[in-house]
């Protein structure tokens, strides 16, 4: 080893906390509006503003889309994404959420609660036919000891109306609670409702892998990833690329950001770590800001954007939206379309998270509100 | 590498600095880029605590500096916004020189106790085992160097610079930049060659 070498061994250092990057980025911005030019009254209040509410509260709901690995990549053009520059609005909605996320206590239990949104599902006659989407809750309550029992519940919450649109036609349809429609049964019919199902609450099944996209980590590896941001983004490349996808290719991206969206949402991973991953999701090349959008429950929040068109033009999205108000990912959609205007839906996985953290209550059947 | 990788590195930084002479906000670009690296090339000279600090202010010199930048000649091509960052940062170093050397003497110590890392890869323990004596010496040697042959190593080592960068990043002509340099290189590889010897003498007795 030369010496040059060996002295980046001795004195190599960690990553920046997200706090210290929060406040060097303040300070910055600060003095760029303080410099009087009349433009940069225009975007930097506002991320700036995002930064210092973030500090006190900001809670994001983010929306990844995962990269599906069937869908096809051969033609897909590496390198645009990757030569975009960093959006600076979603550095600073990642920023804050790293900062939130470095600051908050663990539990006994990594508590998900979330809402899968199937559908739409059109019912009603013509003219006056409307949409539905059938809402089911899920539980995760993953025990911070290995040896500790975790949990796992669902419910399903029934079909309702999907856009403020649908319920209206439905309300003049008398308000229905419940539809038959044509299935491929034997009395041929199938009967929607608006009724819930029964909350149920079980322990989960043998020990959990997670991040199966990179190859799967035990919780005890899911606890010991690195908390440096420039570590755990190599670490998560480095599965990446051996499984093929070469470096800063869509594909590769697709699976970085669809993989710090997994550990965010499913994994049971220390605040620390969750910082870093919110860091390393902010460097994703081609990562963006959507501005405020709508969950598939219809909450607004701050979206987070990667897509790309292939050749062959299927698009493929992945989204997280963030909650302005507290930091915390709201909500994950994963959309795949086809046609020269995204036209024919391939694939659209809308999660609603409601909520996300750490607990010490005990686990309790999933309500879904 | 170790500063280097966290990010593509757009190749318009110069363009962004020069947008940023009317478009003040363009500057933030330039943080996302870069605080990350500045920040760790701090830390590893000083403390992760200084460079809380010192990162910070790196921004704020640049971003007051940033007229003059693009005024002068020279410095518009791509990878001298970077150099141009890490000189402004060597500069705010320099004001803490007494608790660099504190840190080197620091290191000497820690090394002689336990490894400072946390790297849990086997290739690296074994080559930790093998480099506690030596990083004792490369401590001393760090300590030991002229300022100024100091701050050209470590750009050298740290930013992973050339000599161009460097010159730009200090200021000086390349030629010194090469004199330090070797200057320094042969301060610390007879530090370390004491050790290797030792090291010999002991493996071969």
């Amino acid at each position: 080893m030369d010496e040059l070498h060996l002295i980046r061994e001795t004195l190599n250092p960690p990553s920046p906390s997200a706090r210290a990057t929060v406040q060097a980025r303040n300070r910055l911005t600060s003095a760029i509006n303080a410099s009087g030019s009349a433009s940069t009254q225009r975007h930097p209040s506002r991320s700036l503003r995002w930064a210092l509410g973030s500090a006190a509260a900001f809670v994001g709901i983010v929306a990844v889309v995962l990269a599906n690995a069937a869908m096809p990549t051969k033609h897909s053009t590496p390198g645009i994404a990757a030569q975009t520059p960093g959006d600076r609005a979603a550095h600073m909605i990642l920023l804050a959420a790293a900062n939130r996320a470095e600051s908050q206590a663990t539990g006994e239990y990594w508590h998900v609660e979330s809402i899968a949104v199937a559908g739409p599902y059109k019912v009603g006659d013509s003219p006056n036919q409307y949409n539905l989407v059938k809402r089911s809750v899920t539980a995760k309550w993953i025990a911070q000891n290995p040896k500790e029992v975790s949990w796992t519940g669902s419910r399903d919450l029934g079909y309702r109306p999907y856009t403020e649109a649908d319920q209206q036609a439905w309300q003049r349809a008398g308000s229905p609670k419940q539809w038959d429609v044509p299935a491929d049964s034997a009395t041929g019919s199938r009967r929607l409702t608006m009724a819930e199902g029964k909350a149920d609450l079980h322990p989960a099944d043998a020990p959990a892998t997670y991040l199966p996209d990179l190859g799967g980590f035990d919780l005890a590896q899911i606890q010991q990833l690195p908390p440096d941001p420039a570590k755990l983004r190599a670490l998560f490349l480095a599965r990446i690329t051996a499984d093929g996808a070469p470096p800063n290719s869509w594909n590769s991206n697709s699976l970085l950001f669809g993989s710090l969206s997994q550990l965010l949402l499913d994994a049971p991973a220390p605040p620390s770590v969750r910082a870093a991953a919110f860091m390393v999701l902010a460097g994703v090349p081609g990562v963006h800001s959507m501005g405020t959008v709508r969950d598939a429950d219809g909450r607004p929040g701050l979206g987070i954007e990667l897509a790309h068109t292939s050749a062959n033009h299927v698009v493929e999205d992945h989204q997280l939206i963030l909650d302005p108000a507290t930091d915390l990912i709201m909500a994950s959609n994963d959309i795949a379309s086809e046609g020269e205007h995204g036209t024919t839906l391939l694939k659209d996985r809308d999660i609603v998270i409601v909520t996300a953290g750490w607990t010490d209550q005990k686990p309790a059947p999933p309500t879904g509100s | 590498m170790l500063l280097t990788g966290q990010s593509v590195r757009s190749p318009d930084d110069a363009a962004i600095l020069r947008e940023s002479k009317d478009h003040p906000e363009r500057f933030a670009d330039l943080f996302d880029m870069y605080h990350g690296e500045i920040h760790r090339y701090v830390a590893s000279r000083l403390s992760a605590r200084h460079a809380d600090d010192v990162a910070a202010e790196t921004f704020l010199v640049a971003f007051r500096g940033r007229v003059r930048f693009v005024g002068s000649d020279g410095v518009g091509s791509v990878g001298h916004v970077r150099a141009w960052l890490y000189g402004i940062a060597t500069n705010l170093i320099r004001r803490h020189r007494r608790d660099e050397e504190r840190k080197y003497r620091a290191l000497g110590r820690a090394a002689a106790s336990e490894g400072f890392d946390v790297d849990n890869d086997d290739e690296r323990i074994a080559a930790r085992v093998d480099a506690l004596g030596v990083r004792h010496e490369l401590a001393a040697a760090l300590r030991s160097l002229k300022p100024g042959d100091r701050d050209v190593l470590l750009l050298i080592a740290l930013a992973e610079f050339s000599y161009v960068e460097v010159a730009v990043a200090l200021g000086i002509p390349e030629g010194t930049v090469a004199s330090r340099l070797n200057r320094a290189r042969r301060t610390v590889r007879a530090a370390l060659g004491s050790v290797k010897q030792i090291h010999d003498q002991a493996e071969g007795s």
